[in-house]
C-alpha cells in the first residue's frame, strides 16, 4: 500500500515567487507605477531599486513632454515663433510615434488640437477652424527639426505617457514579469507562463471594475509584450454655459467628439498602439470604429457606452478573466 | 491368461474390521491464530488509512514507518509521497519533487482615463 500525496516542495521555494514589488510616483498629473515579478533573477530590494531607477527616468522624460512647464522641450516647441524648430531625440521620437499614430486611426489622433481642448476646457467657442495644422519632422542624429507654420501648438497627452510607458517596461524585459502604469495606459512584459490580472476601472463608480483581464505570456523563449489603455470622456469633462465638453477633440471639426461611447479601453501590442485605439474608438463612436477594430495588431476593446452597455470585441474575450 | 505352470494364488479375504479415523491436529487453535492475525491485519489497515499521514500532524514522517512496523506482513507500507508543510523537511534520501508555484491572481492594476484623482 502506498499513501499516495502531492510531492511539495522541501527545498525553500523560489525566493519572492509571489512578491510583487511596486514604485509609484505623482508624474504626468497622475498616479505613475513599476510593478515587478522579479523571481530568481534578483532580491525584492534590487527590484525595488531598479522599480526606482526606471521612475526616475520616467520622470526625466516626462519633463521634457509636459506642456505644463516652461522649460520642457514641447513648451519650447510650442513657444517657438518661427516656421521650423529644432527638438531633441526624445521629443522627436514621440512627435514620430504620433505621426505613424494618425496615420493608423484615419488622421483621428492628432497631437495639434491643443487650442481646440483649451477652448473647450475654457467654454470658449473655437476658433474658426480650417487652419493649417500640417507639419513635419525631419530627423537627424541629434534628434529632428519640426517645421509646421508659426503659432502651431502640439498636445502629446495621452500618446506621450503610453509612448513613456512602453519605453520604461523596456528596461526591464529581463523579469519574469514587469508593468508600467503611466496613469492609466498600461506596458506589460510578461515571460513564458507568467500571467498579469488587469482590471478595467468603472468611470463613475470607483472601486468598481468593468471587467478583468488576464494577460499571459506565451512566447516561448521571449518576454511578450501587452499595452492596455482607456480613454473616455468622464474624467476630463466640464459643464459650461455652452454646454459639456471634454477633452477628446474630433479633429474634424475641432470640437469635443459627440459620440455615443462613454469609454473604451483597447489590448493591443504596445500601451502607445493601445491609446491611440481607445482615443479613436471614442471619437469616432461604436459605429464608427468598427473599421478601426478590424484591424491588425488589436487584441480587443471593451466599450463602455453612453446608455450604460458594456461591449466587448470577440477577440477580447480569450483575456477576459 | 496366466502362463502354464504357474498357479495364481489369491490372497484369503481379510476379515472386515472398522476403520480407524485417521489422527489429525485440531485446526481450532490455528483458526483461531489466523483469526486474530486477520483482525489485527485489518485493523493496522484500517489505522494506515483512517489516521492522517504523520506530516499532516506536524510530526515527523517516521512516524508512518512506525505504523508499518506494527502491521503484520500483508500490510507493508511503503510511503511513496509525503507532502510536506511549509517548514518540514525531507527525510534523509528521500526525492522531493517541487510543486510549481501557482501565479498569484491578484489584481494590482487597473487601467482608466488619465487624471483620475
Amino acid at each position: 500500500m502506498s499513501v499516495a500525496m502531492l510531492a511539495a516542495p522541501a527545498a525553500p521555494a523560489a525566493p519572492a515567487a509571489a512578491t510583487v514589488v511596486s514604485v509609484t510616483a505623482h508624474l504626468m498629473g497622475g498616479r505613475v507605477g513599476v510593478h515587478l515579478r522579479p523571481g530568481a533573477v534578483g532580491s525584492a530590494d534590487a527590484a525595488w531599486l531598479e522599480g526606482a531607477r526606471v521612475l526616475r527616468r520616467m520622470r526625466a522624460w516626462a519633463d521634457r513632454l509636459t506642456r505644463f512647464s516652461d522649460s520642457s522641450d514641447l513648451a519650447r516647441l510650442n513657444a517657438a515663433g518661427s516656421s521650423s524648430a529644432r527638438v531633441r531625440p526624445t521629443l522627436a521620437a514621440v512627435l514620430e510615434w504620433s505621426r505613424r499614430a494618425s496615420q493608423a486611426t484615419g488622421g483621428i489622433v492628432d497631437v495639434t488640437l491643443l487650442d481646440a481642448r483649451l477652448a473647450a476646457e475654457a467654454g470658449r467657442a473655437p476658433g474658426p477652424g480650417g487652419a493649417d495644422r500640417s507639419w513635419e519632422a525631419r530627423p537627424d542624429r541629434r534628434g529632428a527639426t519640426i517645421a509646421r507654420r508659426p503659432g502651431l501648438r502640439f498636445d502629446l497627452d495621452g500618446v506621450g505617457k503610453g509612448w513613456l510607458a512602453d519605453r520604461a517596461v523596456a528596461l526591464l524585459d529581463r523579469h519574469r514579469a514587469a508593468l508600467v502604469d503611466a496613469d492609466g495606459d498600461v506596458a506589460i512584459s510578461l515571460r513564458h507562463g507568467e500571467t498579469w490580472r488587469i482590471g478595467v476601472a468603472h468611470p463613475t463608480d470607483p472601486g468598481a471594475v468593468l471587467a478583468t483581464l488576464e494577460l499571459a505570456g506565451l512566447a516561448p523563449n521571449a518576454a511578450q509584450r501587452f499595452g492596455v489603455a482607456t480613454s473616455g470622456t468622464s474624467v476630463h469633462r466640464w459643464v459650461r454655459p455652452t454646454g459639456v465638453r471634454h477633452h477628446l477633440i474630433d479633429p474634424r471639426t475641432e470640437r469635443s467628439a459627440v459620440t455615443d461611447v462613454a469609454q473604451a479601453t483597447v489590448l493591443a501590442g504596445s500601451a502607445a498602439e493601445a491609446e491611440a485605439f481607445a482615443k479613436a474608438v471614442v471619437i469616432l463612436g461604436s459605429e464608427g470604429a468598427l473599421r478601426l477594430l478590424d484591424g491588425p495588431g488589436l487584441g480587443g476593446t471593451l466599450l463602455l457606452t453612453e446608455r450604460g452597455e458594456v461591449l466587448a470585441t470577440p477577440s477580447l474575450t480569450r483575456w477576459l478573466a | 491368461m496366466e502362463p502354464p505352470g504357474i498357479d495364481r494364488q489369491l490372497a484369503p479375504p481379510r476379515p472386515a474390521t472398522p476403520r480407524r479415523p485417521v489422527a489429525r491436529p485440531d485446526a481450532r487453535p490455528m483458526r483461531a491464530i489466523l483469526g486474530f492475525t486477520g483482525i489485527a491485519a485489518a485493523s493496522a489497515i484500517a489505522t494506515a488509512i483512517v489516521r492522517p499521514p504523520a506530516a499532516y500532524l506536524g510530526q515527523p514522517a517516521a512516524v508512518i514507518a512506525g505504523v508499518a512496523d506494527q502491521a503484520a506482513a500483508p500490510a507493508r507500507h511503503v510511503t511513496r509521497y509525503v507532502q510536506l508543510l511549509p517548514g518540514q523537511t525531507a527525510p534523509p534520501n528521500a526525492a522531493v519533487q517541487a510543486v510549481p508555484q501557482p501565479t498569484p491572481r491578484v489584481v494590482i492594476v487597473t487601467t482608466h482615463q488619465s487624471g483620475v484623482p
